[in-house]
């Protein structure tokens, strides 16, 4: 008879040499499938870190542009209001006003204007002006922009300030700012005006006929005239 | 008391005894087309295999068979030497002894062998023909030649003995009988046949198709090497019967003892 133990340690050996492929494939198999999950897993994750820095950045200049838009959009704001009944209250147009649409607006001074926008400046000029006396007639809108003047001397604040003082029937202020405007430029028409017009409402007539008389012959200006003429005649609706 | 195993063992010791030879498809087909070609008018038949395909138990199945039908002689273990041969042959021809300090004329032969055409018909069924040399082989030709006998050529199939069948056989082998491996189904039904035949029912029961599949894939489907490994798995559980009962299943016998019976005969390794 055949020595069965021999047998059974060759037959022991033999199965332990058929596991070995078997080992090494499952081994091998293991190590790619976990190889594989980790960079899978670190690839999406390396992903998604790229991408959400990319959204944070996407965001930040979509911010950008929401934040530029806002600005534009809460200033076309201050054009809509322009419609808005004038009984409303000086409160509620405070609590509304947008802050950045202040500050944004000093970059339509002449300096930042490009030169095709030279040709539309007076225009620009004339909306941000319409857009302040609206909004302005806050008194710290008007000191605001009275500090900014003392800042900036920015001739179109001066004349603003002129005309929305004059509007309001606050007649020392708006001679006040109409002389500075002069003091800045001389031969602004209407800031010659606002200037005689005001003198006229606090009482000064004469001196606004001659200050009136020496403009129209230094410049020979047909609405000085006109408004003479109006004063001449004793007009009340100047 | 005797393990059922040991009869089981001694199933598959390797014979051609006829009363071994188990009935298959295969080997049926192959004992009527050699009883159909020794009928004809044939000078050479060739019986061709590999070893283990159950060539010399056809052949000796055939003699069993047709002895008392035709004049027929099986030559199982191959002549020595030419003189053997020759002798063996006169003694079938001529029914005499030669005697002693003699030795047989070719030619005579030869000339003998034609007196006997029309007279007798002779069958003369050479097993393991590759053992004869080339010239021995030529004889052979000469011989069948003459008509009056008729020789059954087994030789088994290698590079070098389909060199002999060309050379020697080629124009003159009017048939060639092909025995090839057993198909699964086949081995398996051999190796229930076999047992069966004993009695060993039960045990033919505990090898199921799964271990019939690795018995075949083990042996290539051959049916000497299935005795082989059979006659070994059996003698393994005969071990565990007598020494080791708790090792070895009744109803089934077990993968690992077929393997380390495959083991011990070189089928697998280490």
């Amino acid at each position: 008879m055949y020595d069965i133990k021999v047998l059974e340690q060759q037959w022991v050996a033999y199965k332990k040499k058929r596991m070995y492929p078997i080992v090494f494939m499952f081994g091998f198999l293991l190590i790619v499938s976990g190889l594989g999950y980790y960079l899978l897993t670190h690839l999406k994750k390396d992903k998604i870190e790229s991408m959400i820095t990319a959204n944070k950045k996407e965001v930040k200049k979509n911010m950008k542009t929401v934040l530029g838009k806002i600005i534009l959009n809460k200033s076309l704001e201050t054009i809509d209001i322009y419609t808005i009944p004038p009984n409303r209250t000086t409160s509620d147009e405070k609590i509304d006003f947008p802050v950045a649409a202040l500050e944004e607006i000093p970059v339509l001074k002449e300096g930042t204007i490009s030169t095709e926008d030279k040709g539309s400046k007076n225009k620009n000029k004339k909306k941000k002006i319409n857009i302040f006396i609206e909004e302005s007639t806050s008194v710290h809108a008007y000191r605001d922009v009275e500090n900014r003047f003392y800042q900036s001397h920015d001739i179109d604040d001066a004349l603003f300030l002129a005309r929305g003082y004059f509007r309001k029937k606050n007649y020392k202020k708006a001679e006040f700012w109409a002389l500075e405007t002069n003091k800045l430029n001389s031969n602004i028409e209407e800031s010659w005006i606002i200037f005689v017009k005001a003198k006229v409402k606090l009482g000064k007539r004469n001196e606004a006929l001659h200050i009136l008389r020496s403009y129209i012959k230094k410049s020979g200006s047909q609405q000085a005239k006109m408004l003479l003429d109006k004063l001449d005649n004793k007009s009340s609706a100047i | 008391m005797k393990s059922r195993y040991e009869t089981a063992k001694n199933v598959f010791i390797d014979s051609i005894d006829i009363d071994d030879y188990i009935e298959l498809n295969s080997s049926v087909t192959a004992y009527k087309q050699l009883v159909h070609s020794i009928s004809k008018p044939l000078k050479m038949i060739l019986l061709f295999g590999k070893p283990g395909t159950g060539k010399s138990i056809l052949l000796n199945r055939l003699a069993q068979k047709l002895k008392h039908q035709k004049e027929i002689y099986y030559f199982e273990t191959p002549a020595t030497n030419e003189k053997e041969f020759f002798y063996r042959l006169f003694k079938i021809l001529t029914k005499q002894t030669l005697p002693k300090n003699t030795e047989v004329n070719f030619s005579a032969l030869v000339n003998y062998c034609k007196d006997l055409r029309g007279k007798r018909e002779i069958v003369i069924l050479l097993d393991e023909a590759q053992m004869y040399g080339a010239e021995m082989m030529e004889k052979i030709r000469l011989l069948s030649d003459t008509r009056s006998v008729k020789f059954v050529v087994s030789l088994h199939k290698t590079d070098d003995e389909d060199l002999i069948a060309k050379e020697h056989f080629q124009s003159r082998i009017w048939e060639i009988i092909e025995l090839s491996n057993a198909t699964k189904d086949e081995l398996s039904s051999y190796i229930h046949k076999k047992m069966l035949k004993k009695n060993l029912f039960e045990l033919a029961n505990s090898l199921k198709e799964k271990e019939m599949k690795l018995i075949h894939k083990l042996t290539k489907g051959n049916y000497r090497e299935c005795n082989k490994l059979l006659f070994t798995i059996f003698e393994i559980c005969e071990y565990y019967d007598k020494n080791e009962p708790s090792k070895i299943n009744y109803n089934r016998v077990p993968k690992k003892i077929i393997e380390m019976a495959a083991l011990k005969l070189g089928y697998l390794h280490v």
